[in-house]
């Protein structure tokens, strides 16, 4: 369960992973010898159950929404809320803001390594 | 009063009696029920999930193999829910396990491989990481392979339950959880005494023996050596089985006629060595029963009890019996006696033994079992070892015809055949012991009190007007019993036989491994043993000292027994060893 | 060794003195400085906030402060907390530094340090400890004596009932009497099954046998999950108490509490506590002269989250790997040694004393029809009064999360609570109206669990929470079944 779990939040995964997850997750609780076993596939099983669309999003469209699965997080600019101050290009460890002068800036995704300064340093809250 | 239940599996009903578990009352109605940790009184843990079960009424499933029957209970074992987790747990199982079919020991009788054929496994629904561990083959007799290992536990409750060793055990937490020794040694390292009862135990390829078929064959192929062949008694009546005969044929004629033309030059009989050590044995003995010595004297021809010993008691070694084991005074017969009279170089001789047992294969490593720098035994295949042998070269065992030992030195007592069987070696040398100190010839010399399968047989006999107490011990944790009475000096016997494997050298753990549902349904021991004790009934000589042969050795060669050319050639020592040789850090 | 007499002198003498702890209306000139000693105050200086305060009132010779180390007072996010009594001003956020101000002004000026009050949600000071809506939603039974007593001493715990409900039951009750009292109240395992205490109580008295154990589960391996640690830090003589009630119940007179042993604090107060019980013939022959034994030891964990399962907990004290058992049988007829063992955990048992002094009735008018009694929540994650809270069963997620919680911090929205730790589930916004209770609970996919209860706003990857799990459950699988 772990690996497919593992594979969902890397952008690997697939529709079929969330049903193998599934079924895998029913069968070993049907199945474990002790109670820890038999509530193990729980947190699974409920975050299936109520949140079964980021699971989608996260095996079909390959999207974190909250951007805490790094490898498949995406980090935006929103162009309405954007200034074009320059914050955040100035906080970019790795420069990968683009953008000049008063323009509305664009994170290049290509470099971008998520590690969120950008958002904590927009004073207008535009960074996603 | 016998207490019965009735309940109802697949539709059937069955009556068994009350504590019958719900996988023994399937089998009684014909069903079977897949296992793969359960070992009958052994293993009984529900740690595999494969025999889960669904009872109307309760939650989840139930573990059919612990759960006890009760009644008007409702089972049903192949509902589409448990077939569907049935397959999931198998394939989880199979996920882990490195699958080399192809090239695996056990190919043909893994009881993993059965469960895949029988559900039909064509590819793994959940691959995932797999251990990686270096295999284990430190040792000259024992190889673990953790990647192939199902986790079933089988091989710690023989060890830890059966034995009393406790060798190895589960170690670390969450994928890490291993089967392994102290601090994650080699077996060789730590208290392991290579008895291989582990490996019987082993339902897949785990663990197994090191193999020495390809040093074999290559002597086999070099012209200027000449390989000479001796097998032990409990081999012949169990290679048998390894080509679909029943359990405990006896296949010696074959046996004889495939080594033959498998090349080796000479085809001996180990039980001739037997009964040599029973002339050794047996005047070692009555010197010490006549004052020379410590009492009570305890057999050495199981090199697992004698490793067990010198680990664990080394300060009552003087207790072993300075024998040595009979396919090693064999083999150091044949590298002297016979070389010389047969004028055959003895550096070109390379002895070969088919054991019933892993342990001979450290025994014949031991820096001391060789005489003026020529080895006893080279090498050690054991009875599955050499079946595979046979079938490499091609010879269609079942349609040999019978053949017989080759001579000189062809011919064995009865006594010596028994040796293969728990209580024998006590039985071959009482034969002669009496006949000795009695000085005529005892008629009776079937001794029913030390036959059968009890761990501990004892008897007190009378001989030439002196009680003689003797024991004869199977398994190691019986062993230890014995030894912790001499230990605290309370010890009745005289004379004591130990072996260390549970029932003797035929469920050595060099023969035919049996799976779960033969060893919980068929008495193999009593099949192979009673193979022996027939063809000692049928052997026209049947003491040690009244074989032929034994004659013209010591008449030619050692003189008589106990004299210095004995001692030389016939005779080891042993030494306290660590329980523990652990690698620093 | 003390006479139910003794006792009851010193719990009379002990109770006038320490009335001020509860009395706010008390007319003492006295003033009690409690600090709370719990582990997550202490790791925030609250030792050498004690030791300020004693150094400050040597140097002013004032006679009539005291100050004294409690347990956790629950309200952790505000940590370290100091409260006066009889007053009861809750100052939060309290820096060793800050102890000349409040002794200078609150004790000599009478003049309360503002600055350090916490602020309701709508805005004002509250001044008392009662007036924080923390607290006014909880109730708490089992976290009664946390933050009032020290807990290392036994004097205080008699003081407020303590062991007096042992000498009830060796006195005025039999057996099946205690048993029957348990089963009335409704008192169902916390630890997390939920299985009804008094039944369990019942098998083991029903098994026959020439020994039997009483077994208390500390191990408390959920991560987040604090409360078992709370009580033990802040009480643990309810639970040694507790234990020696339930040894009389069916008949056991060894006692074990297998604790974690990354609870050093826990530990410590155990063995002070279990020093000083002995000590007044409280544990071992012949207690309170009825003739009666019980003893109890320690035996610490080894940092396995599998032991927390009562049978691996069970081999694990038998010195074995730590798996757990194929059931049945049960503890209740086959557990330690093999013999009949009640195995309970720290929770359900600091309910005992409580229910045998107040009366199963009392018990079972608090809580919902199946579950009876109130619940300990360590409260944590996104959520503003990070904590310990102790809730009637039937109250709200939304009450907790909101009216008690404080709500979720930069004002984002809830997304989801998850209850039980690694067993247990996530509960969504659409449910956040559910009582919490062992089956509404099951019913909506999760369980109660231990306690642990985890808040979650927006910014936080359903996904990546199972994953999160599944990485701790892999990590501590034993592997008896290899399939994980």
């Amino acid at each position: 369960m772990l690996e497919i779990l593992e594979k969902l939040c890397n952008g690997e995964g697939t529709e079929y992973d969330i049903y193998r997850l599934e079924k895998l997750a029913i069968n070993i609780k049907k199945a474990s010898v002790c109670g820890l076993g038999q509530s193990a596939p729980n947190p699974v099983l409920s975050t299936l159950r109520y949140f079964r669309e980021e699971f989608k999003e996260h095996a079909i469209d390959k999207k974190c929404r909250t951007n805490e699965c790094k490898k498949i997080a995406k980090i935006e600019i929103d162009p309405e809320k954007c200034k074009g101050c320059s914050l955040c290009q100035k906080h970019c460890p790795v420069d990968a803001i683009e953008g000049e002068a008063r323009e509305t800036r664009v994170i290049n995704q290509e470099k971008c390594i998520k590690c969120g300064t950008c958002i904590a340093s927009c004073p207008f809250h535009a960074i996603q | 009063m016998e207490e019965f239940v009735t309940l109802t599996i697949d539709d059937q009903e069955v009556k068994v009696k009350k504590g019958t578990t719900i996988l023994e009352a399937a089998k009684q109605a014909g069903i079977d029920i897949p296992t793969l940790c359960f070992l009958k009184e052994i293993n009984e843990v529900g740690d595999c999930r494969m025999c889960i079960v669904e009872v109307e009424g309760r939650r989840g499933f139930a573990t059919s193999c612990i759960q006890k029957a009760e009644e008007g209970m409702i089972v049903h074992t192949h509902t589409p829910e448990v077939l569907e987790a049935r397959h999931i747990i198998l394939d989880l199982i199979l996920s882990n396990h490195k699958i080399e079919c192809l090239t695996c020991t056990r190919s043909g009788n893994c009881e993993l491989q059965k469960l895949a054929q029988k559900f039909n496994v064509q590819k793994i629904e959940f691959p995932g990481e797999m251990s990686k561990h270096t295999i284990d083959d430190k040792s000259p007799s024992i190889v673990r392979d953790f990647n192939k290992c199902i986790l079933c536990r089988r091989c710690i409750a023989t060890c830890k339950n059966v034995q009393e060793i406790g060798a190895i055990d589960c170690i670390e937490r969450g994928f890490e959880s291993c089967i392994s020794t102290t601090y994650d040694n080699s077996l060789n390292d730590v208290d392991c005494t290579f008895c291989g009862q582990c490996i019987e135990a082993c339902p897949t390829g785990a663990l197994h023996e090191k193999e020495n078929i390809d040093d074999v064959w290559t002597k086999l192929k070099d012209p200027d050596t000449y390989v000479v062949v001796q097998t032990a008694p409990a081999v012949r009546v169990a290679l048998g089985e390894e080509f679909d005969m029943p359990i405990g044929t006896n296949v010696k004629g074959k046996m004889v006629t495939a080594l033959k033309r498998m090349g080796f030059d000479k085809v001996f009989d180990t039980n001739t060595g037997a009964d040599l050590t029973i002339m050794e044995e047996a005047n070692e003995f009555i010197e010490r029963v006549q004052g020379e010595g410590v009492l009570p004297m305890i057999t050495s021809c199981s090199p697992g009890w004698v490793r067990f010993a010198e680990k664990n008691y080394g300060d009552l070694l003087s207790h072993l019996s300075s024998c040595k084991s009979p396919h090693q005074m064999f083999g150091a017969v044949i590298k002297s006696y016979f070389a010389e009279k047969y004028g055959i170089d003895r550096n070109k001789i390379c002895t070969v033994s088919v054991m019933p047992c892993i342990a001979k294969k450290y025994e014949c490593s031991r820096e001391e079992m060789e005489v003026d720098g020529a080895r006893d035994v080279d090498y050690v295949i054991t009875t599955r070892e050499l079946s595979r042998m046979i079938k490499q070269a091609n010879i269609d065992f079942n349609q040999l015809e019978d053949n017989e030992f080759d001579n000189p030195m062809g011919e064995a007592s009865g006594a010596g055949a028994i040796f293969g069987t728990t209580g024998g070696v006590m039985e071959a040398a009482i034969r002669t012991a009496v006949d000795t100190l009695e000085n005529k010839k005892i008629e009776a010399i079937e001794y029913q009190e030390v036959r059968g399968e009890k761990g501990i047989k004892e008897a007190t006999l009378n001989v030439a007007g002196t009680e003689i107490k003797i024991a004869v011990v199977s398994g190691l944790a019986n062993a230890k019993k014995m030894m912790e009475q001499i230990k605290e000096g309370k010890s009745p016997y005289h004379f004591i036989e130990i072996m260390a494997c549970p029932g003797g050298c035929v469920m050595g753990g060099g023969q035919p491994i049996k799976d779960a549902k033969t060893r919980a349904s068929v008495d193999v021991r009593k099949l192979r043993a009673d193979s022996l004790y027939a063809i000692d009934e049928k052997s026209v000589i049947r003491k040690s000292h009244e074989n032929p042969v034994m004659k013209q050795l010591y008449d030619e060669f050692f003189e008589k027994p106990g004299s210095h050319m004995a001692h030389k050639y016939l005779h080891t020592k042993y030494w306290e060893k660590p329980k523990y040789e652990l690698e620093e850090g | 060794m003390k006479t139910i007499q003794q006792i009851e002198e010193i719990r009379k003498e002990k109770r006038a003195e320490l009335d001020l702890r509860i009395n706010t209306k008390s007319d003492t000139r006295e003033k009690h400085i409690l600090v709370c000693r719990g582990t997550g105050c202490t790791s925030s200086k609250s030792p050498k906030i004690i030791e300020n305060f004693r150094k400050i009132i040597e140097e002013k010779g004032l006679t009539n402060v005291r100050v004294i180390q409690t347990g956790c007072f629950g309200l952790c996010a505000k940590g370290p907390i100091v409260i006066i009594r009889p007053e009861e001003t809750f100052y939060a956020h309290v820096k060793p530094e800050d102890c000349e101000e409040i002794i200078n002004s609150h004790i000599l000026e009478g003049k309360k340090v503002e600055r350090l009050l916490c602020k309701n949600m709508d805005g004002k000071l509250a001044e008392k400890l009662n007036e924080l809506d923390f607290y006014k939603k909880q109730k708490r039974i089992a976290l009664q004596n946390c933050g009032l007593i020290d807990p290392e001493e036994i004097d205080e715990y008699i003081a407020f009932d303590g062991y007096k409900a042992i000498e009830k039951v060796l006195t005025e009750m039999n057996q099946d009497q205690v048993i029957e009292t348990i089963l009335n109240s409704g008192l169902r395992g916390r630890g997390g099954a939920g299985f009804p205490t008094g039944r369990k109580w019942a098998f083991t008295k029903d098994a026959q046998s020439d020994q039997k154990y009483v077994v208390c589960n500390a191990d408390e391996g959920d991560p987040g999950a604090f409360m078992d640690r709370s009580i033990l830090e802040g009480d643990p003589h309810a639970v040694l108490e507790a234990m020696t009630i339930a040894g009389f119940a069916i008949g056991a007179n060894q006692g074990y509490i297998y604790v974690r042993a990354e609870y050093p604090i826990a530990v410590q107060r155990l063995k002070i506590a279990i020093e000083q019980a002995r000590q007044y013939g409280l544990l071992g022959d012949n207690i309170l002269g009825s003739g009666f034994k019980f003893d109890i030891d320690i035996r610490l964990g080894a940092g396995a989250f599998v032991c927390g399962e009562e049978t691996a907990l069970l081999e694990s004290i038998e010195g074995k790997r730590g798996q757990p058992r194929v059931k049945p049988p049960y503890p209740a007829t086959c557990g330690l040694f093999g013999k009949p063992t009640l195995i309970n955990n720290v929770e359900t048992l600091a309910n005992i004393t409580k229910i045998i002094l107040n009366g199963a009735d009392w018990y079972a008018g608090i809580g919902t029809e199946k579950s009876k009694g109130t619940k300990v929540f360590a409260l944590g994650g996104n959520v503003n009064n990070v904590g310990l809270v102790e809730v009637p069963m039937g109250t709200t997620l939304r009450e907790i999360v909101y009216d008690i919680g404080g709500g979720i911090p930069n004002d984002r929205g809830f997304k989801a609570a998850q209850t039980g730790g690694p067993s247990g589930g996530c509960i969504p916004a659409e449910h956040l109206d559910t009582p919490i209770d062992y089956e509404s609970l099951a019913e909506i996919g999760s369980m109660m669990g231990s306690g642990g209860l985890i808040v979650m706003d927006d910014t936080k990857c359903m996904v990546n929470l199972a994953k999160f799990y599944l990485e701790f459950t892999v990590a501590e699988s034993c592997r008896k079944m290899y399939t994980m």
